[in-house]
């Protein structure tokens, strides 16, 4: 079930919440819990039953090994390696065989069959959860066992999809506590006005540039320079507010709750340097490949230096680009944002000051281009944009040729964003993103603390929220969904 | 090692990393907040803590230490 959908704000929403605050004011705290396990259970299941028997698997398993960990401290070493073993393993199956045995056949020349597996949804996101969870049991740092608590903290529908990756000592207290089994009226005023943020970013400003970047990746031999522009721009623009929009309505859902989930975006297209965009971006990620990989990879490189931090920082990106999906073109991703960041903490060492303004030009452009990356369905179609986008050639709108009679001659005129299918309305778009993103001086996750519940909040999220439900009707789901 | 010796080798050590000596630290400072301070910063600390007062930190628990304070009470646990 997408959020972004009738049946999940009409129906499933009201049911899973009324009957989670009915059974905790009339019955027990524990059954309201049983329900909310069902429900998020229910919600996983809807897309496809067939990976609920996996989740269950991975939740029993892990939180088997979890509690033998802290109960058998002689064999714990085996035990974390069992545990990583299984989760590695099961992840390796379903999401990188293929594109193993691609690359087998075609390095040695065999003809071993694909198995064709289709994705298992969102276990990118809840093998991540669980082995923070191991590694910290094996560390003696986790201090919350109760199973039930362990389930919801994999399974609370309104992150168990895409995040934010959330962690067991943020989540387990918060389920555990009494705070979160009564009503809470200011809870659910923000969290409604966070979903409706939400609800807007992704069904009116992600969805309408899905179509101009779409397009755009679909036609990648024929485009002109201003097309290739419109393409790398849209995508940029999508899948962030495609992205931050599905965790704005994630954190929202979650306040009607009582419990809060962590913040994972910073107005990230802000950023004046990789690092600072990596600590604004996806930010429960950065969390976790830091604390999990950076570190103990880096640690185990024997006494510090700066080359192999830096040699640690590439080789974490290339996991982190890795882990959004078994291609090439994530790989590439990942390697290029860790020499980034490598690039920019020797800049850093140098103690030379860019221009704000310059820093922020590179490093948008970076990203931007990196995104062409991200998004292609292959390397060469990736290139055919970047060329398109420096050498392509210069077609203005033919309905500005009145206007703009004197250049004719020097720059030609004619279809100018006919094969990403945009119009004017396109350029528009991007100049209206770029204000939104650069211009406001609050965003969703800092304006929680500040809010004021007027009429004016109340007009702009009504008619954020009105916007949205009028175009639910073209569904469409979300990028992260595939990783 | 007395709390005020950790205290003292902890601001001793963030001013080397981030190569400031004029840096204002108190016990209420939070790490991350300290200006230009970076994930590369963080291992350097924990790492250098960790030679300094010989003991060793658990993947991830060094995340959970916020300020000077919070981490000076951890070291003092270890090391005594």
């Amino acid at each position: 079930m997408l959020f972004n959908s009738y049946e999940f704000i009409f129906l499933f929403l009201p049911v899973a919440f009324g009957v989670y605050f009915f059974l905790n004011a009339k019955f027990s705290p524990l059954s309201a819990k049983i329900w909310i396990i069902f429900a998020s259970l229910f919600f996983y299941s809807w897309w496809n039953i067939n990976y609920l028997p996996l989740i269950t698997l991975s939740i029993l398993v892990n939180f088997f090994i979890s509690q033998a960990l802290m109960d058998k401290p002689r064999s714990k070493k085996f035990y974390l390696l069992a545990g990583l073993t299984f989760n590695i393993g099961l992840l390796g199956y379903f999401k990188y065989m293929d594109f193993f045995i691609k690359n087998l056949n075609w390095g040695f020349n065999t003809d071993i069959p694909l198995l064709h597996l289709a994705l298992p949804l969102a276990i990118s996101f809840y093998t991540l959860q669980q082995i923070a969870y191991l590694v910290d049991s094996y560390g003696g740092l986790v201090k919350e066992r109760n199973f039930l608590d362990y389930t919801l903290f994999v399974t609370f529908f309104p992150q168990l999809i895409a995040g934010p990756i959330v962690h067991h000592k943020e989540m387990m207290p918060q389920f555990s506590s009494l705070e979160a089994k009564v009503i809470n009226y200011k809870n659910i005023a923000t969290g409604l006005l966070v979903f409706s943020i939400g609800l807007f970013k992704k069904v009116v400003i992600a969805d309408t540039f899905a179509k101009w970047a779409s397009a755009g990746h679909a036609n990648t031999e024929v485009l002109n320079l201003l097309e290739a522009w419109a393409t790398s721009l849209s995508y940029t623009f999508q899948l962030y507010f495609d992205f931050s929009g599905y965790t704005d309505m994630a954190i929202g859902i979650a306040l009607l709750f009582n419990i809060k989930l962590p913040q994972n975006f910073n107005s990230p297209y802000k950023s004046t340097g990789l690092i600072d965009f990596w600590q604004r971006w996806h930010m429960t990620l950065t969390r976790f490949i830091t604390t999990y990989i950076y570190k103990p990879f880096l640690k185990s490189l024997g006494k510090i230096s700066f080359e192999k931090a830096m040699f640690a920082t590439v080789f974490t990106m290339f996991i982190a680009g890795l882990w959004h999906g078994a291609a090439w073109t994530f790989v590439i991703f990942g390697i290029l944002h860790g020499l980034a960041i490598a690039i920019n903490h020797y800049w850093k060492k140098t103690k030379l000051k860019l221009h704000i303004w310059l820093a922020w030009f590179i490093t948008f452009n970076f990203l931007n281009l990196s995104f062409v990356i991200f998004r292609a369905e292959s390397i060469e179609k990736a290139i055919n944009i970047f060329t398109a986008m420096f050498t392509g050639t210069f077609i203005l709108n033919y309905r500005w040729y009145d206007k703009l009679k004197f250049l004719d001659g020097h720059i030609e005129f004619g279809a100018w964003m006919q094969h990403v299918q945009g119009d004017k309305y396109t350029l528009l778009a991007i100049i209206f993103s770029f204000i939104l993103t650069l211009g406001l001086k609050i965003n969703s996750t800092t304006i929680i603390p500040i809010l004021q519940f007027n009429k004016l909040t109340l007009f702009v999220g009504t008619l954020m929220l009105t916007f949205s439900l009028l175009k639910l009707h073209q569904v469409s789901e979300f990028l992260y969904f595939n990783f | 090692m007395s709390k005020a010796e950790i205290f003292n080798t902890i601001c001793t050590e963030i001013k080397k990393i981030s190569e400031n000596d004029t840096l204002n630290l108190t016990p209420e400072t939070v790490i991350e907040e300290i200006s230009d301070w970076d994930s590369l910063n963080n291992v350097d600390l924990e790492m250098a803590l960790e030679t300094e007062c010989k003991i060793s930190f658990e993947v991830g628990e060094f995340e959970e230490l916020t300020t000077i304070s919070q981490m000076a009470t951890a070291l003092e646990k270890k090391v005594n």
